[in-house]
């Protein structure tokens, strides 16, 4: 652990603003990786902004690859903490909510369904 | 003493022997919200009307004689547990007119259990953050210090309880989210072991992280208010099948024979603040007083903790933030006219910009040729770190640790810098990796008045032994008998 807080430690050094050497770090995220995966997950970024990611995302990819100072061969990853498998219920009829109540939020809607904008022209 | 200043145990004690209403205790914590929480901020909705016609309920019952221990008592929630018929807005623009059909597991079982419920409290939307300053509906002050953050993300529930402004609260804690405001604010916390409070009706933020937990004003009203939501839940299919003990049964003073575990790593932990660090110092030695034995313990994969944390948890959101789209609850920008133009849309003036980061780094982790060099490797590295845990759980019953390196900084001093945040939770997101509970109790104050936390970790679903260790402690000090001064602080 101190090994990886001296990592952190120093690359907070580095990516400091007012440091002089921040110009020689070669950025890895590009402004085009941010438009690709911003448009995968169906968000508009103004430009500014896709600046801005751009340098924090890079800064934060960063620390995660220190990652790769640790040797995983062979280490079963872990989805979740607790183990259990299969949670299995009785195939039994039950009340939901109802129609009506889960309309309710609906922000828009049309005899008892969701209304979305034409999706085929 | 005013009754708004009473612990949950003692307003039962004075209910139960019908000296005071539920309604006179819902009327004075109501009185003290409209007095302070304009200052402090901790609350996106109050709900006094339904509020009080609980209280009428709770006083018919009681009359009855039909009273447990939290019948009548007002409670307040984290605003991204579901509420039905209350506003539940996650802190986020995409849900600021979302009203929950259904009531959260945890909810239904507070309101069985005969609990007011007087609202719904600010938080980092979404649960993103650590200091509730990425709230997209307000700022929450630390009741402490009203220049400064209360934590976060359950900044809203930490300061309401610290402010009186409730007799207790539920928060959640993906990395922190419970034990970091509590400990700034200078509260008890409690994370609960993965699968031991279920998560039904709690707006997922990293699913295989989350878990809701109590905050309260000491530890006697936390082990009340944890054992009152714990529980298998069939809704849930992470909740795990296994009787809740009752924890109020574990509050006995002296710790002989408790082992407390001392990671030797967190002395090189750069950015402890000194003042933290001495604080934590202090409380080993009471615990030691107290009959406890420490034993120096290992957990040389910690530091690793942050960047697989980083790599996880995004991850996680990415997916389960899919589903704000604009079509089944919530905002949705009627401008657009195209499907998929509504989509990017509406995401887009919904979501804030940290929650936007997320999904973004979340995304690329998860996106084609990314995979395995992040998300495998971070799902790797927990298994290390779980190991980590067990290993040390071999030589000792509870961890003690600092819950923040620093106490509550100032309003506006991190928001610019997401690593250097994200940096600052290096000792409470390993517990969420590997599953385990947490607990924050207050151990002392900076020289500048500011609370500071201890957090005790345990093994899997050892609530318990985390009530007695917390509780002896609390009983052999009196940092939790202090109260902030709200009105003379500088707003």
């Amino acid at each position: 652990m101190a090994d990886s807080l001296k990592t952190f430690s120093l690359l907070r050094k580095l990516l400091d603003p007012l440091n002089p050497f921040i110009g020689h770090i070669i950025m890895k995220i590009t402004r085009d990786d941010i438009i690709h995966v911003a448009n995968l997950a169906r968000l508009e970024m103004d430009e500014d902004s896709i600046r801005k990611f751009a340098v924090q995302i890079d800064d934060i990819l960063r620390c995660v690859e220190t990652l790769n100072n640790v040797n995983t061969e062979g280490v079963q990853p872990t989805s979740h903490a607790i183990f259990l498998t299969n949670a299995f219920r009785n195939d039994e009829e039950k009340q939901d909510f109802g129609r009506d109540a889960l309309l309710e939020n609906a922000p828009e809607k049309e005899n008892g369904n969701f209304v979305v904008p034409k999706v085929v022209g | 003493m005013k009754l708004y200043e009473l612990t949950i145990y003692e307003a039962h004690e004075l209910l139960k022997r019908k000296e005071i209403s539920s309604q006179e205790l819902t009327g004075s914590v109501l009185d003290r919200i409209a007095a302070v929480d304009e200052k402090v901020g901790a609350f996106i909705t109050v709900a006094g009307e339904s509020a009080i016609k609980e209280a009428k309920l709770a006083d018919k019952a009681i009359a009855k004689g039909d009273i447990q221990t939290l019948t009548g008592i007002p409670i307040a929630v984290k605003d991204l547990i579901c509420t039905k018929g209350i506003r539940t807005t996650c802190a986020s623009k995409i849900l600021d007119n979302f009203i929950p059909p259904y009531d959260a597991t945890v909810i239904f079982k507070l309101k069985k259990a005969g609990v007011v419920i007087v609202g719904k409290l600010n938080m980092d939307e979404f649960a993103m953050g650590s200091s509730t300053e990425n709230s997209g509906i307000k700022l929450t002050h630390n009741p402490w210090d009203l220049t400064r953050i209360p934590g976060g993300s359950s900044g809203g529930s930490a300061a309401a309880v610290a402010a009186d402004m409730c007799l207790g609260a539920l928060g959640s804690d993906t990395g922190g989210s419970i034990r970091q405001p509590a400990s700034h604010c200078g509260v008890v916390g409690l994370k609960p072991t993965y699968g031991r409070v279920s998560r039904f009706g709690l707006v997922a933020f990293a699913s295989s992280l989350d878990q809701i937990g109590p905050l309260a004003k000491d530890v006697t009203d936390c082990a009340i208010l944890a054992g009152a939501v714990s529980g298998y839940d069939p809704s849930d299919s992470t909740s795990v099948p296994r009787d809740v003990p009752d924890y109020s049964s574990f509050l006995t003073e002296g710790l002989e024979g408790v082992k407390i575990g001392i990671p030797k790593e967190y002395d090189s932990a750069q950015g402890l603040d000194p003042e933290v660090s001495s604080a934590v110092m202090n409380a080993r030695k009471v615990m030691e007083k107290l009959g406890g034995k420490c034993v120096e313990v290992s957990l040389p994969n910690t530091g690793y903790a942050v960047p697989a944390y980083y790599v996880i948890a995004p991850s996680e959101a990415s997916s389960n933030l899919a589903r704000f789209d604009g079509v089944k609850y919530g905002f949705r920008d009627k401008e657009r006219k195209n499907l998929m133009d509504m989509y990017r849309s509406t995401r887009s003036k919904g979501f804030g910009s940290e929650v936007k980061r997320r999904i973004i780094i979340g995304t690329y982790c998860l996106s084609a040729g990314y995979y395995d060099a992040y998300y495998k490797k971070a799902s790797q590295v927990r298994t290390l770190i779980i190991e980590d845990f067990k290993k040390a759980f071999e030589i000792c019953d509870v961890i003690l640790s600092p819950v923040a390196p620093t106490p509550a900084f100032k309003i506006g001093e991190k928001t610019d810098d997401p690593l250097t945040m994200y940096l600052s939770d290096i000792f409470t997101l390993s517990a969420n990796l590997a599953g385990i509970p947490g607990m924050s109790v207050p151990c002392g104050f900076s020289s500048g008045g500011l609370p500071i936390g201890l957090q005790i970790m345990g093994k899997h679903f050892s609530e318990e032994v985390l009530f007695k260790t917390a509780y002896s402690f609390e009983q052999a000090t009196d940092f939790h008998k202090r109260k902030p001064e709200i009105e003379s602080s500088n707003p």
